[in-house]
């Protein structure tokens, strides 16, 4: 096997547009998913709508159960169909959020159970409503247990962004791929995309590590 | 009795077919220190449970100064009209746990406070203030600002029971207070029960401490599988039990 080091520092640099593409669709992803996944947690947590907690049952149900993959194909040839045209950019974001969405649901859901069952019963014996109980006792605390789940989330997150490649967006491995393609240099390419995918869930980890330990004591 | 601080009447309930509490009748007169006693699932947890809706009666109703608790406020679905209402009465009773149930988030301070400002909507500043001067009434001036895991198994006690009394219940419920404390901590415990009592607070406490028991109380209520078997003053229940169930349980302690 031949490696040749000056062609990796040829290639990262060119690379670097990949690399930019693959943490704006990871952030972007938890972001959009985070927020639809913390509210189908919290529907699920609440019995108080049975209609939204079935709902969301079924989501997490049908997402956790089938490959990525198959969502992203799916996203891709069902938003045409119902008259959505997105470029293949936003059709990653949506695959990746919808994904994501239930992953999240799914953290909150279990970190808002984890919550002592005594303190919601106090909560509730000073006179906190449903809501209050949650909002002002549940979540904060739940917030904080959320954080390495979510961590790791993300950085499956942006390793998932690489299924992207099928259709055709430009991320990470897609790039890669591309000047392997072109070049035919194998092993170059695969050590910097490696090595950068390495770098990003490295520096998400050390992020998380510092909010868990720092920010929330 | 109408003017009775708490009245439960026929007041029942079951887990999974099993009877916690038979239907059962308690008057609570303002004024009253009712402290029941009984072995480990006599039902005295959940007789308190059923007072302020937190086990949701099967059967019986359970009235706070005269106005019938709505059990249907306590369900999971109820509408938000109904659970407000129910939470409004809660918050004339305080409650306060075996295990403390502090929120782990917050300050002592904080813990004592929330109720008020969030529940009853009292300015935040006069909040903090009456949480500072009960919090020094129940002699935790100095610890204030620490969380729950920062205090002793007492001094979360006595923040809880702080939490409790900011509201500023007609009724106090304690379910066995001391019962994960050491006698050490038990002490410092029931020294504030017994300073609230002294104040005149009303209350229903369920206890393992029959010293205790036997020195506060105004009526001891002595239960047995989830009824009531005999209620009298100290002097009766301790020294002239009538039930065959009570003389047995009585001489346990002695």
């Amino acid at each position: 096997m031949e490696f040749d080091f000056n062609l990796v520092l040829e290639i990262a640099p060119k690379l670097a547009e990949g690399l930019n593409m693959t943490l704006q669709l990871s952030v972007l992803s938890i972001l959009i998913g985070g927020v639809f996944g913390v509210a189908l947690g919290m529907f699920r947590v609440a019995d108080v709508i049975p209609a939204l907690q079935v709902i969301a049952k079924g989501y997490v149900y049908f997402m956790r159960g089938t490959p990525l993959l198959v969502q992203i194909y799916i996203v891709f040839f069902l938003l045409p169909r119902v008259g959505v045209t997105l470029n293949p950019y936003w059709t990653g974001v949506v695959a990746l959020s919808a994904h994501s969405a239930a992953y999240i649901c799914e953290i909150t859901r279990s970190a808002i159970g984890s919550i002592a069952t005594g303190q919601v019963e106090a909560a509730v014996s000073i006179g906190m409503t449903r809501f209050q109980t949650l909002a002002l006792v549940q979540l904060p605390q739940a917030a904080k247990r959320m954080v390495p789940p979510l961590t790791n989330e993300l950085a499956s997150s942006i390793k998932n962004t690489s299924l992207l490649s099928v259709i055709a967006v430009f991320e990470l491995t897609k790039s890669g791929n591309s000047i392997i393609q072109r070049d035919f240099i194998f092993f170059e390419v695969l050590f910097v995309v490696a090595l950068y995918y390495l770098i990003m869930v490295q520096i998400v980890t050390a992020i998380a590590n510092f909010f868990e330990h720092k920010v929330f004591k | 009795m109408s003017d009775a601080v708490l009245q439960l009447s026929q007041t029942s309930k079951s887990y999974n077919g099993v009877t916690a509490l038979h239907p059962t009748d308690l008057t609570v007169n303002s004024g009253d220190v009712i402290v029941l006693i009984g072995a480990s699932g006599s039902g005295k947890s959940t007789l308190l449970r059923c007072a302020n809706m937190l086990a949701i009666p099967d059967s019986g109703t359970v009235t706070l100064s005269g106005t019938v608790l709505d059990k249907d406020g306590a369900r999971p679905r109820a509408s938000r009209k109904m659970s407000a209402e129910i939470s409004r009465q809660r918050t004339k009773m305080g409650m306060v746990f075996q295990t403390f149930n502090l929120f782990d988030h917050l300050s002592a301070l904080e813990n004592v406070a929330i109720a008020p400002q969030k529940v009853l909507k009292i300015d935040k500043k006069i909040a903090l203030e009456n949480a500072r001067r009960i919090l020094d009434s129940v002699g935790l001036s100095e610890h204030v600002n620490k969380r729950p895991s920062q205090m002793s198994g007492g001094q979360q006690q006595r923040v809880a029971i702080a939490r409790a009394l900011a509201l500023e219940p007609v009724l106090m419920l304690f379910d066995e207070p001391t019962s994960a404390l050491d006698p050490k901590l038990t002490q410092e415990v029931l020294k504030t029960i017994r300073d609230l009592t002294k104040k005149g607070m009303t209350m229903v406490l369920a206890t393992h401490e029959m010293r205790f028991a036997e020195e506060v109380a105004t009526q001891i209520v002595y239960m047995d599988q989830g009824a009531i078997v005999e209620q009298g003053t100290p002097a009766q229940i301790f020294k002239n039990p009538q039930k065959q169930a009570t003389k047995e349980f009585i001489s346990c302690i002695l």
